[in-house]
C-alpha cells in the first residue's frame, strides 16, 4: 500500500483514539481489534508489536496524577492513608482510559514504521506538507544514525581490545567514567567533523540552503476515495463511542 | 591547448594557522587523467577542496574559462564532480536513487531530464538495479561506484577524486581502474595508491608541504625514485 495512505490513515487513527471519550471501553476494543486485523494482514509478529508498545508507558506515568486529583461527584473508591489520598472512580477511568488509547496508538504507529521503508515514510511526510527542513533533518539524521552506531562500537571494540582482565586491574569507578566521558567526546567530534564533510559534499553538488527533492507521483482517485472511506469509518467508530458508549466522567 | 584547469598562485591557510597550500600553480588539459601524488598532509585533499570552491584561498582559478568566484560558482559546481574519500559523507540521502538525483535537482533541471541522468549515470558504473536501495547496505566498492555516480549524473567536464581506492578490496579495485580508464571526462584524482597512478595516470604531480614538487610524465615521476622516497612515497 502507499506509504501516504498509510500515514494518513494512521494519523486519523491516532486522532480518533484520542478523541475517544474516556470510558468508553468498546470503542477502544474496536480500535484495538482494527489494529489487530490490520498487524494480521501486514503479518507482523504480535510479540514484537507488543514489546515496542511499551513505550507507551510513559505516558501512563503522565497520567496518574489523574487518581487522585479529578474533580468529581462520585465518593473516594479507597481511600490511601496516612497520607490520605482518595482514590476517586472518575480518576481511575480516566486513568485506565489514558493508558489504554496510548498504547493503542503507539501500537498503530509501530505498526506504520514496521511496514513502511522509511525513504517512503519520508515521501509521504513531504506530501502531507511537513516542512522539507524538519524532512531533510530527519532523512539525515537516520542515515547517520547507524554510522555514528558503528563508530560508538569501534570505539567500544578499542576500547575492550585494550581491556585485559588481570587480578587487581579494571581502575577506580572515576577512572571509568573518565574514559567513557572521553569516548562520548570523541563520538562528538567525530560527528561534527563528519557533519562538516557531508555539508561539503551537499555543497560541492550544488546545495545552496534551500531543500529540493523529486515531484511525488500523484495518487489515483482510486487511492483518495479509499483514504476517504477508511477516515470516514474511523469518524464513525468515534461518534459511536461519543454517542451511543461514551461516558460523562 | 584546450585548459580545463588553471590555477595560479594559489594560497591557503587553515583558520588553524596550518599553511595547506603555498604558491601551488597548476595546469590540466581537456581529457588529461592527472594523479596528484604526497604525504599525508601534503594539501592535496585542500587543493581539491578548492576546485569547486568549498574552499577559497588567495590566487586565480580558472575552471573551462571561467573564473571561480561567486558569480561563476553554480556553473562551476556543475563543471566539477567532487568525489570525496569516504562514500558515507558523499551519500547522504536515504535512497541510491535520491543521491543520484540530488546534483541534477539543484541544477534546476525538469523532473524527466533529473530522471534520466539518474538512469544513465548509474547504468554508467554498472548499478542499475541499485536506485532504491539504501546506502549503508552497500559495500564499500558498490559504495563507491554509487558516489561517483552522484557526480556523473551532473555531467561535469571535470572528475575530481580524493583516494578512490582507499577500502577497496582488490576485486573492486580492479573494478574502480575499470570504470574510471572507461569515462571520457578530464580526471585528476589525488591518491598514495602507486599501482593505480601507473595504470591510469598519464600525468603525476608531487605535493608536500602545500607545494608541488615534481610534475610530468607519469612513467618519468615514477622513476624518480629519490625524489618519492624524500617525499614520503614509495
Amino acid at each position: 500500500m502507499d506509504a501516504r495512505l498509510k500515514l494518513a490513515f494512521t494519523l486519523g487513527f491516532i486522532l480518533t483514539t484520542s478523541l475517544a471519550p474516556p470510558g468508553s471501553w468498546v470503542t477502544y476494543l474496536l480500535l484495538w481489534t482494527l489494529v489487530l486485523s490490520l498487524v494480521q494482514l501486514a503479518q507482523v509478529q504480535i510479540g514484537f508489536l507488543m514489546r515496542r508498545s511499551l513505550l507507551a508507558l510513559p505516558f501512563a506515568l503522565a497520567a496518574l496524577p489523574q487518581l487522585f486529583t479529578h474533580q468529581g461527584t462520585m465518593p473516594p473508591a479507597i481511600t490511601l492513608s496516612p497520607v490520605h489520598l482518595d482514590l476517586l472512580a472518575p480518576g481511575v477511568i480516566r486513568f485506565f482510559s489514558i493508558l489504554l488509547k496510548s498504547w493503542i496508538s503507539v501500537q498503530a504507529a509501530v505498526l506504520l514504521v514496521t511496514t513502511t521503508p522509511l525513504p517512503e515514510l519520508l515521501m509521504a511526510l513531504r506530501w502531507l506538507h511537513v516542512p522539507q527542513l524538519l524532512v531533510a533533518i530527519t532523512a539525515l539524521m537516520w542515515r547517520y544514525l547507524v554510522v555514528l552506531v558503528d563508530e560508538a562500537k569501534c570505539l567500544l571494540t578499542s576500547r575492550n581490545a585494550r581491556s585485559p582482565s588481570l587480578p587487581g586491574s579494571g581502575g577506580s569507578l572515576f577512572w571509568r567514567g573518565h574514559v567513557t566521558g572521553g569516548m562520548a567526546g570523541s563520538l562528538l567530534l567525530r560527528s561534527i567533523e563528519r557533519s562538516e564533510r557531508v555539508f561539503s559534499a551537499m555543497q560541492a553538488r550544488g546545495y545552496d540552503g534551500e531543500i529540493r527533492s523529486l515531484p511525488r507521483p500523484v495518487l489515483s482517485r482510486k487511492q483518495i476515495i479509499f483514504l476517504w472511506l477508511a477516515l470516514l469509518g474511523l469518524a464513525v467508530v468515534l461518534v459511536i463511542g461519543t454517542l451511543v458508549m461514551g461516558r460523562a466522567v | 591547448m584546450n585548459q580545463v584547469v588553471d590555477i595560479q598562485e594559489l594560497n591557503y591557510t587553515y583558520p588553524d594557522g596550518n599553511a595547506a597550500l603555498r604558491a601551488v600553480s597548476l595546469q590540466i588539459t581537456a581529457g588529461e587523467k592527472v594523479a596528484l601524488l604526497g604525504p599525508n598532509g601534503a594539501g592535496k585533499s585542500t587543493l581539491l577542496l578548492h576546485l569547486n570552491g568549498i574552499l577559497t584561498g588567495s590566487g586565480k582559478i580558472n575552471i573551462c574559462g571561467l573564473e571561480l568566484n561567486k558569480t561563476n560558482l553554480g556553473r562551476i559546481r556543475a563543471l566539477v564532480g567532487l568525489v570525496f574519500q569516504n562514500p558515507d559523507d558523499q551519500l547522504f540521502s536515504p535512497t541510491v536513487n535520491d543521491d543520484v538525483a540530488y546534483g541534477p535537482l539543484y541544477m534546476g533541471l525538469a523532473p524527466e531530464e533529473v530522471e534520466r541522468r539518474t538512469r544513465q549515470a548509474l547504468a554508467a558504473v554498472h548499478m542499475e538495479g541499485f536506485a532504491p536501495r539504501m546506502p549503508y547496505h552497500l559495500s564499500s566498492g558498490e559504495k563507491k561506484r554509487i558516489a561517483i555516480a552522484t557526480v556523473l549524473s551532473m555531467q561535469p567536464e571535470i572528475l575530481v577524486l580524493d583516494e578512490p581506492s582507499a577500502g577497496l578490496d582488490p576485486r573492486a579495485r580492479r573494478e574502480l581502474i575499470s570504470l574510471l580508464t572507461g569515462l571520457p571526462q578530464t580526471l585528476l584524482l589525488a591518491t598514495h595508491d602507486m599501482a593505480l597512478v601507473r595504470e591510469l595516470a598519464q600525468r603525476a604531480i608531487v605535493m608536500d608541504r602545500g607545494e608541488i614538487v615534481a610534475n610530468g610524465v607519469t612513467g618519468e615521476i615514477l622513476a624518480k625514485r629519490e625524489v618519492l622516497a624524500e617525499h614520503g612515497l614509495e
